[in-house]
């Protein structure tokens, strides 16, 4: 049984996200492991272990980044295909470092854009590659014989059929944009820190497909980061106060659990509309000993604008189809009860899988997050559509 | 039987399926004018998407059967900018979504309409074919105001 005894002790990043920044993955990834290192004094020689979600040519192969770190690692895990992976390899690194299979994890993953660093790389397959019956309507929604060519004509979809089913409109989807671009205003690593967004100017947006403008897509970008994951107990000799991983859910998969970033029982895809259940992801807070009341802060995998409104439901934060109403009345900005993605997210500071969340989360619990800081951050939770979660809490 | 293929002013080509073995028998039955899924030899049941197996019960058997095209718009959406490169690029804006059979599945496919009523959720519509880049038929759903001009 998992005892929260694993932490993430230091993080870093790639010096700056953008859209090309005319660097390779794997020299991103050693900026972020370098800064990573630093924030928590730790020597290179102390990592003996090694996580990564994208592998490579999207990110870094664990091997090419251990050979040209210079690391001596005896654990590695490497997830492929899919930026969905970050909660699930933080587990792993929790999980190894608890069972003694390694000391000191670095959790790294870099992303990187064909329209940037990715043109001078090949193409490993297409988007049929990962899922060779898509064309007929596989997991992943992008089903190109309809037209439906990307993940985001896909969770189109999906934010096209909440509204029709619970009449939410896009004024409601506008309150998701323009609370994480408030964020990322003030926020000096988010892209978009100096792009300001109005109710007007939201409006103003081109659409893309079906409900989406642009700013309900996420930012497509390059960046990397560094996190260092080891037990509390070791965490205390070193330099900064460790963030605790106190709980933890695995990504749910099933033909009724969702068809990209649908929650399950809203029927899009192959899985059945009905009722959503209460009280479904009630684990990771019995695991953490944290209860959604006593949360700061919620992070969430912002793909598109429609997966808070997911997200919301899934954990019991409203109720099916209040999630529009409950952003309205509640607020999800800093100052409110429950603040959402105050780093800017993936769709207003980079998309980096989910990891920047967990690198501004860290700083939330430390104190160390500047104008965007929550007032007394004691617990923070990470959270997706698919139902994985990390809940993190101070250090006491 | 699903109809013809619609005359590709109403419906110009988009991506071709991969008909890798796996799924070729099913656009194989597309070309001809069948929407046809896989049932179950071992427990009968039909499935979709396809798979090399039953996901009751794990059968590798099966054969294709018919599957009638009648349905309902589940979800409906225009794309209005191909941001991946694809053909689709050419032919914006278009509708697209998902279609509730009668017989109980729920599939992705293009929605052709001239007059605006497969907009909404419930809206019958009926399978037809389109003749997608390199003249490979997939399957798609036509609004009445279509099969009417």
């Amino acid at each position: 049984m998992y005892q929260r005894e694993a932490c993430i002790a230091g993080v870093g990043t790639s010096d700056s996200f953008g859209f090309s920044l005319g660097k390779s993955p794997l020299a991103l990834q050693a900026e972020a492991l370098r800064a990573a290192l630093a924030d928590c004094g730790l020597p290179k020689s102390a990592i003996d272990g090694v996580a990564t979600s994208h592998g490579a040519p999207r990110g870094v192969d664990y091997e090419e980044f251990v050979l040209a770190a210079g690391l001596s690692i005896r654990w590695a895990s490497q997830m492929w295909s899919h930026g969905r992976w970050a909660a699930a390899t933080v587990t792993e690194a929790a999980l190894a470092v608890t069972a003694g299979l390694a000391d000191y994890v670095a959790v790294a993953d870099t992303t990187t854009t064909a329209r940037g660093y990715g043109r001078h790389l090949a193409r490993l397959g297409g988007g049929n590659a990962a899922e060779g019956l898509r064309d007929v309507g596989g997991g992943h929604g992008e089903w190109d014989v309809h037209g439906l060519d990307t993940p985001g004509a896909a969770t189109a979809l999906v934010a096209q059929a909440y509204m029709d089913t619970y009449g939410a409109t896009s004024d409601h989807l506008a309150d998701v944009a323009l609370a994480f671009r408030e964020h990322a205003n003030l926020n000096p690593m988010a892209i978009m820190r100096d792009k300001k967004m109005t109710r007007q100017s939201y409006f103003g947006e081109p659409v893309i497909a079906g409900p989406f403008r642009r700013a309900d897509y996420c930012l497509s970008n390059e960046g990397s980061v560094c996190l260092i994951v080891t037990t509390r107990e070791r965490a205390r000799d070193l330099a900064k106060e460790p963030a605790v991983i106190a709980g933890m859910a695995g990504i749910r998969a099933s033909r009724d659990d969702y068809v990209l970033f649908a929650r399950p029982g809203l029927g899009v895809g192959i899985q059945r509309q009905r009722p959503l259940e209460a009280g479904g992801e009630a684990a990771v807070y019995a695991m953490a000993g944290v209860a959604p009341g006593d949360l700061s802060g919620l992070y969430v995998y912002d793909s598109f604008g429609s997966n808070l409104w997911m997200v919301l439901e899934r954990f019991g934060f409203c109720g099916e189809g209040e999630a529009p109403h409950y952003i309205r009345d509640a607020g999800i900005g800093l100052g409110s009860a429950l603040p959402v993605n105050t780093n800017g997210g993936l769709m207003s500071e980079a998309h980096l899988s989910g990891y920047g969340h967990l690198v501004e989360m860290t700083r939330q619990l430390r104190g160390a997050a500047g104008q965007r800081q929550i007032d007394g951050a004691v617990a923070v939770q990470w959270a997706t559509p698919r139902g994985d979660s990390l809940i993190l809490t101070k250090e006491r | 039987m699903i109809g013809p293929a619609v005359d590709p002013a109403v419906a110009p080509a988009g991506e071709a399926p991969i008909a890798h073995p796996d799924a070729a028998a099913f656009w194989a039955g597309i070309a001809d004018g069948a929407f046809r899924l896989q049932r179950c030899l071992r427990c009968d049941t039909v499935r979709f998407p396809l798979a090399p197996v039953c996901w009751n019960c794990l059968s590798p058997d099966y054969v294709l059967d018919d599957v009638d095209g009648s349905g309902t718009v589940a979800a409906s959406i225009v794309i209005e900018r191909v941001t991946s490169g694809s053909v689709w690029a050419a032919h914006v804006p278009y509708r697209t979504g998902l279609v509730t059979l009668d017989a109980g599945f729920r599939v992705p496919g293009r929605i052709l309409c001239r007059c605006g009523q497969a907009v909404t959720q419930g809206t019958p519509v009926r399978m037809c074919r389109v003749t997608a880049t390199g003249g490979q038929d997939v399957f798609a759903f036509a609004h009445q105001c279509i099969a009417r001009s």
